[in-house]
C-alpha cells in the first residue's frame, strides 16, 4: 500500500483551491512555498520603500497592503492601501506609523472590468526575503488568478529602511505636543 | 376599572402597539415600501428620470454594470437618496412579463409592487452572469450566478469562504466588488486622474 503525498493529489487543482482545502495562506507547490497572503513584520520607525519591478498579464495588477495602523504616503493615510500599477509609480514610500513593532499583511490583487480581484485561480505568492541585511528586502513574485500559474505576473521588492533623522525628529514633536502626558520614560 | 384607569390604559396601549407596528414595518417592511407620505405623494406619483449626479462613483471608478436603458418604472424606496425629482409622467401599467436579464433591475413585479431588496439582488447577480470574466470565474462560480447567488472564494486573512458583494443605487446599477476592497485607498488614484 503506497501512501500518496496530498501535493500530488491537489497538483491539478488551482492554487485558490489548494489554499482552500488546506485551510492555510501557505502551500508547497514543486517544492517551494507559495503563499497568498505574507505577513512583513514591520519596526517601529520604518518606512517601506517598494519598488514595483515588473507587471505582465494584460491587466493591471496591484500590491495591497493593510495593517492595524496608519499607513501614509503621497499625502494620504488608510489603513488598508492599493499600490495599482495603472496608477502609482513604480517607486513608493510609505510610512507605517506605528509606535511598536507591527505587521502589515501584503497580496497581490488584478482589475478586470473595474473589479479588483484576489485569491481565485492561480493567484499565490512566492517570497524571498533577506532579513540578514542593514536593511531588510522581501521580493515578492506574484501569480494573478487568470491562466496558469505565472510568477512573474507582478514582481515588487519591499525594503524596509528606518526613517530619516529629520522624520523621527518631526514625529516626536508631534507626539510631545499633542499629549505630554501619555509619554512616560521608563528607566532600568 | 373605572372610566378614568380605562382611558388611562387606552392612552397608554395604542402609542406601544402603534410603535410595534412601525418597528415591525421597519424591520420587516410588509408594506414594500407602498406607503406613501402625501406630501411626497406627487412627486412619487410619476416616472422619476434618472439624473445624471445618482451616477455612482468610487474610489475613482465607474460601475461597470449600467442598466438605464429602460425607464424607472417605480419610485425609489429612499426618497432621501435622490437629491432632484422630476415627476411629470404617470406610473405605468404593471408589466405581465417577468423580470428577464437586461431589464432594470428595479422593474416592478408581475404585482405591480416593488422588488425586494434581496430580489433586487438576485438579479443583479443573474444580469453579472453574462457579463462575468469566464477567466477569472470558474464553472462553480458562473453556475452560482446563474441562479442567482453571488460568487464565493477562500479569504486566507479571515480563514473563511466569503461572498462578492453587490450595491444596487437607486435607479437601478449595480457594482459588485469584493469585501475586502469596501474600504480600499488607492492614494495615487485622483492625482493620475487629474
Amino acid at each position: 500500500m503506497t501512501n500518496e503525498r496530498p501535493r500530488d493529489v491537489l497538483a491539478p487543482l488551482p492554487l485558490s483551491d489548494r489554499f482552500r482545502l488546506a485551510r492555510r495562506s501557505v502551500i508547497d507547490v514543486d517544492d517551494q512555498l507559495v503563499r497568498s497572503v505574507f505577513a512583513l513584520p514591520v519596526a517601529a520607525g520604518s518606512m517601506l520603500r517598494v519598488r514595483r519591478t515588473s507587471v505582465n498579464g494584460g491587466r493591471p495588477q496591484c500590491l495591497r497592503l493593510a495593517a492595524a495602523v496608519d499607513l501614509r504616503t503621497n499625502g494620504r493615510c488608510a489603513r488598508d492601501l492599493a499600490m495599482r500599477s495603472s496608477t502609482s509609480p513604480s517607486s513608493v514610500d510609505i510610512v507605517v506609523d506605528t509606535y511598536d513593532t507591527t505587521v502589515v499583511y501584503l497580496w497581490n490583487t488584478w482589475t478586470i472590468d473595474y473589479v479588483d480581484h484576489a485569491w481565485l485561480g492561480n493567484a499565490g505568492m512566492v517570497i524571498e526575503a533577506d532579513f540578514t541585511s542593514t536593511n531588510p528586502i522581501v521580493r515578492l513574485s506574484c501569480s494573478d488568478g487568470v491562466g496558469p500559474v505565472s510568477f512573474d505576473d507582478l514582481v515588487v521588492s519591499i525594503e524596509i529602511a528606518p526613517m530619516s533623522g529629520t522624520r523621527i525628529k518631526a514625529k516626536a514633536e508631534a507626539e510631545a505636543e499633542a499629549d505630554p502626558a501619555d509619554h512616560v520614560v521608563i528607566s532600568r | 376599572m373605572t372610566a378614568r384607569d380605562a382611558l388611562l390604559w387606552f392612552g397608554i396601549g395604542m402609542p406601544v402597539c402603534s410603535a410595534l407596528l412601525v418597528l415591525l414595518d421597519r424591520f420587516f417592511a410588509p408594506s414594500r415600501g407602498r406607503f406613501v407620505p402625501r406630501r411626497y405623494s406627487a412627486l412619487t406619483s410619476g416616472e422619476l428620470r434618472t439624473p445624471n449626479h445618482c451616477h455612482v462613483v468610487q474610489n475613482g471608478e465607474v460601475p461597470f454594470l449600467s442598466m438605464v436603458d429602460r425607464p424607472l418604472a417605480t419610485p425609489a424606496r429612499s426618497l432621501r437618496a435622490i437629491p432632484v425629482l422630476v415627476a411629470s409622467v404617470p406610473v405605468p401599467r404593471p408589466v405581465r412579463n417577468p423580470w428577464a436579464p437586461g431589464d432594470n433591475l428595479l422593474r416592478p413585479l408581475i404585482t405591480g409592487s416593488a422588488p425586494a431588496p434581496s430580489t433586487v439582488r438576485k438579479r443583479a447577480w443573474m444580469a453579472y452572469s453574462s457579463i462575468a470574466s469566464r477567466e477569472v470565474f470558474d464553472a462553480a462560480s458562473i453556475e452560482r450566478l446563474e441562479r442567482g447567488r453571488p460568487p464565493l472564494r477562500y479569504n486566507p486573512l479571515v480563514s473563511t469562504l466569503e461572498a462578492m458583494k453587490v450595491d444596487v443605487d437607486a435607479v437601478g446599477r449595480a457594482r459588485v466588488y469584493w469585501p475586502e476592497n469596501d474600504m480600499v485607498v488607492d492614494p495615487f488614484a485622483l492625482a493620475t486622474r487629474s
